[in-house]
């Protein structure tokens, strides 16, 4: 385990990927430094010359924690986005041999690289977040334990594109097909997940077969939008009814690392 | 126990148009045994790189058995012992040389306490002890092929495939490769050894097969390979003597005063050869079997191919 993760953690700053979050995690620290010193000139309503945010009742708290949750949204996709050649670089044409030649088993050398990407990766989205929201707290104050829930939530999304990555850029073996390829899956969730949601579009498909068939979809479909928006009602304060898309969406995840194991151990290099 | 041990595999790879449309290998067999350089000669092509490959866990073969120090190779632990130079390898590109032979040697289960010393020595025995703080991206082609032969050897295997080894390298290079597979053989271990430069396969080989079109077309030690099948070579003052051979004993190819090149039947009717030459009151210089190169040999076996053909 520890050459894998120190191989990730080598590769990581050899790709100068780095500079990535750290220009992410500098832009977000500047927008809350500059936000510390917004203020709304009153004069026209007949106040004083002007007030600040939480003297308005502005709920701070929920505020820094709305904003952590956008700033782990983008860059769970930028991370995403990075991490999706990984697998395809690492079974290139002359480099597989490398890996697979050695006395360990396929399963266990993809699994223990998608730990090893994970907790690198995955440590990395959440302790700059986790930076940019104790810094947010040092501005305006307000902690809020829910950040917790909102990293384990993060992480969990992270989990589940990962794994969805995986499977795609050990099948596809390129980065712009496991790319495109988690793009078809985003959208086709979305799709379903408006449908589901929303009463109006579903009211609209009027041929039963059909809306089995989404309905069918949209469970089986890794809901990965519904799943952070689960995170959010949260840390708002709301206890959704079921946690039916966190499960399901986690299974799936399972269900698709398992299937990337099994398609590995069969491939041909 | 073979080291090694192929029996009848075929490997048949898909093609767009057809699934199995490709024969990469047609009923191989052959054994490698322990302490030994066993040199794998054909064409390109041939199904060498398949072969390793398979054994190796890379590619599954399609029929037959092959086994590894007694396993197959779908079993890890058949690799415990086992290290490979990959032809056209691409490392990691983002490893120092010591951060290559470190990963290769975790791949390899090498235990912790020992990867330093380790890592130093196959630095040493590559001479590449000066670059290996150096990323691989910035090493020559030579450079390369040094640090691939010290990743093949940190796990100190009993077996080491090296899929050609001098590919890239000087002539320097190419002797000290030559020496380091000479002191592995030494050291009771086992080289199997794919390379197209027929002259390195030649002076360090003991043993060889030369694959054609998916199948051995010949295997033996090199002095089979390379010795005319049964003929020899009588240095002798024959003088006005004149004689005929039986056919049950093999024809004369050439004669003049003072040589015959006799085809024999059988190896042992040289003494039938000598006995009459006795009687005959002939005088004796030589007699030597008819040696060719090994390039000769593997250009007579893919001749045979295009005859094939």
């Amino acid at each position: 385990m520890n050459g894998l993760l120190r191989d990730t953690i080598v590769e990581l700053f050899d790709r100068k990927v780095i500079w990535v979050y750290l220009v992410i995690t500098l832009i977000a620290l500047i927008f809350l430094v500059f936000s510390a010193n917004v203020k709304f000139n009153m004069g026209e309503i007949g106040q004083s010359d002007s007030v600040e945010l939480k003297d308005l009742g502005f709920d701070l708290a929920s505020w820094l924690l709305q904003f952590i949750s956008s700033f782990y949204f983008f860059l769970t996709f930028i991370t995403v986005l990075l991490t999706a050649g990984i697998i395809p670089n690492m079974f290139i044409k002359g480099r597989a041999d490398f890996y697979l030649s050695k006395p360990i088993s396929r399963g266990a050398l993809i699994i223990k690289k998608f730990i090893s990407v994970l907790v690198v990766y995955g440590s990395l989205i959440l302790s700059t977040g986790l930076l940019v929201y104790i810094t947010g707290i040092l501005i305006h104050g307000g902690f809020s334990t829910h950040i917790f829930t909102l990293m384990l939530f993060t992480l969990g999304s992270y989990f589940i594109w990962l794994s969805i990555s995986f499977f795609f850029g050990l099948f596809f073996g390129k980065s712009v097909g496991t790319i495109v390829s988690i793009g078809i899956v985003w959208f086709c969730q979305y799709l379903l997940s408006i449908y589901y949601t929303n009463k109006e579009i579903a009211g609209l498909i009027d041929a039963e077969i059909t809306k089995k068939i989404l309905n069918t979809l949209y469970y089986i479909f890794p809901k990965t939008g519904d799943f952070i928006d689960y995170g959010d009602a949260l840390v708002s304060g709301t206890v959704p009814d079921n946690f039916f898309v966190v499960y399901s969406t986690l299974l799936f995840a399972l269900f698709i690392l398992f299937l990337s194991v099994t398609y590995f151990k069969k491939k041909n290099y | 126990m073979n080291v090694i041990t192929v029996t009848d595999v075929t490997k048949l790879y898909d093609t767009r148009m057809k699934k199995g449309g490709v024969t990469a290998l047609d009923g191989v067999s052959l054994e490698v045994l322990p302490a030994e350089i066993f040199g794998l000669l054909g064409p390109n092509g041939a199904g060498k790189t398949t072969l390793f490959k398979i054994l190796l866990g890379v590619t599954e073969l399609t029929t037959g058995e092959a086994f590894l120090f007694g396993l197959p190779p779908s079993d890890p632990k058949s690799r415990l012992k086992v290290g490979y130079l990959p032809e056209n390898h691409r490392f990691p590109e983002h490893l120092t040389g010591i951060g290559l032979l470190e990963f290769a040697a975790y791949l390899s289960n090498v235990p912790k306490s020992e990867i330093d010393g380790r890592v130093d020595k196959m630095l040493e025995i590559v001479d590449m002890s000066k670059w290996g703080s150096m990323k691989i991206k910035k090493y020559s082609k030579g450079m390369l092929q040094r640090i691939g032969l010290a990743q093949a050897m940190i796990n100190d295997p009993d077996c080491i495939f090296l899929d050609e080894p001098t590919d890239g390298v000087d002539p320097v290079g190419k002797m000290e490769i030559k020496e380091v597979m000479l002191r592995i053989r030494d050291e009771g271990k086992t080289i199997f050894l794919n390379s197209h430069l027929l002259s390195e396969v030649e002076t360090v080989a003991d043993r060889v097969a030369i694959l054609r079109q998916g199948k051995v077309a010949r295997i033996g030690s090199v002095d089979e390979l390379t010795s005319k099948a049964l003929q020899y070579e009588i240095e002798a003052n024959f003088g006005e003597s004149l004689f005929d051979i039986p056919e049950n004993i093999g024809k004369i190819k050439r004669i003049s005063t003072n040589k015959l090149t006799v085809e024999l039947v059988d190896a042992k009717k040289i003494n039938w050869i000598i006995d009459m030459m006795r009687r005959k009151d002939i005088d004796i210089i030589s007699v030597k079997p008819i040696k060719i190169t090994l390039e000769q040999s593997f250009m007579e076996a893919v001749k045979e191919e295009k005859e094939w053909a």
